[in-house]
């Protein structure tokens, strides 16, 4: 749990350069709910970027710095929304032809993964962001509800439904090829 | 039974599949340069969020779109019928003028005959 402090937002509001202390610090997390919802590295960033850029221009309405992580999480999450209802038609590239750096895929199951990805490149905006919430930053529904600013029981619905049919799909999936996991 | 429904098999994988990553090394430096340019790389960026289309906007724009079409008929058509009756009315108002011309000359020379060219008098 974060202290209530303002030493990072009041350093930024003191000195430019100190506003890479808030970057560094929360980059991983703005850049992962992009990437996990665009499935896209360069479009990651240009929204990671967007984000932190309305974060600089709104800093000096931040109360302290657990509120810049909500806020910046908040912001980062619409600006995701906002940009595939702008471009609903743009081409993305699937989600399992993104590598993800740091992290070993030998105990993973590729094929698994793979099928995964897909079902979730294939899943509506809003259950798409919900799961990234739930899974990505292990946020309480009530939680997601403010972030995502929809009602807690849409959210219930939502990651209800995405996850019966990432279920019935993987299933479906696992009878189509007959696939066994690697390891048994 | 798929071995999806139990024991959270699903959930597992999905949090490592959608767990945090690192972003790029460069990153936090190009945010910083755009900091520094005082501007985003995109225009977009500058724009404010854009209102969220409701759900029943397009119905409403349909609706607005198809008013217009509807009133503009009408007013084509109601221009059209308001001409011809002014043209009709114009029409009328010359007949007019001419029979009462025709009327006040043969009024003259009754009058005339009576009692003489340029008499009037009932005396």
């Amino acid at each position: 749990m974060e202290a209530v402090s303002r030493e990072l937002v009041d350093a930024a509001l003191a000195d430019k350069e100190a506003f890479a202390a808030i970057v560094e610090r929360h980059e991983s997390m703005v850049y992962s709910v992009a990437c996990n919802f665009f499935q896209d590295r360069t479009l990651a960033q240009d929204i990671a970027q967007e984000a932190y850029l309305e974060l600089y221009r709104n800093l000096a309405k931040l109360e302290n710095d657990a509120h810049l992580s909500n806020w910046l999480r908040q912001t980062v999450t619409r600006k995701c929304i906002d940009y595939k209802r702008r471009r609903k038609n743009r081409f993305h590239r699937p989600l399992e032809e993104i590598r993800e750096p740091g992290r070993s895929d030998a105990l993973r199951d590729p094929l698994l993964a793979d099928a995964l990805g897909r079902k979730i490149a294939a899943l509506p905006e809003k259950m798409r962001i919900v799961l990234i919430l739930r899974f990505q930053e292990d946020l309480k529904l009530n939680e997601i509800a403010e972030v995502a600013g929809i009602p807690v029981n849409t959210v219930k619905t939502l990651l209800h439904r995405s996850l019966k049919k990432l279920r019935v799909n993987a299933a479906r999936f696992e009878t189509e090829v007959c696939y066994e996991p690697l390891g048994r | 039974m798929s071995r999806w429904e139990d024991n959270g098999r699903l959930e597992a994988e999905l949090t490592r599949r959608l767990a945090r990553r690192p972003a790029p090394a460069h990153f936090a430096g190009s945010v910083m340069a755009a900091v520094r340019r005082g501007a985003s790389a995109r225009p977009e960026a500058a724009r404010p969020f854009l209102p969220r289309p409701k759900r029943g906007m397009w119905a409403a724009a349909a609706l607005a779109a198809a008013l217009l079409v509807v009133g503009f008929g009408f007013h084509r058509r109601y221009a059209a019928g308001e001409a011809a009756r002014l043209a009709e009315a114009r029409e009328a108002e010359a007949r007019l003028v001419e029979s009462l011309y025709l009327a006040g000359t043969t009024f003259n020379l009754a009058r005339d005959a009576a009692f003489g060219a340029g008499g009037n008098e009932r005396k």
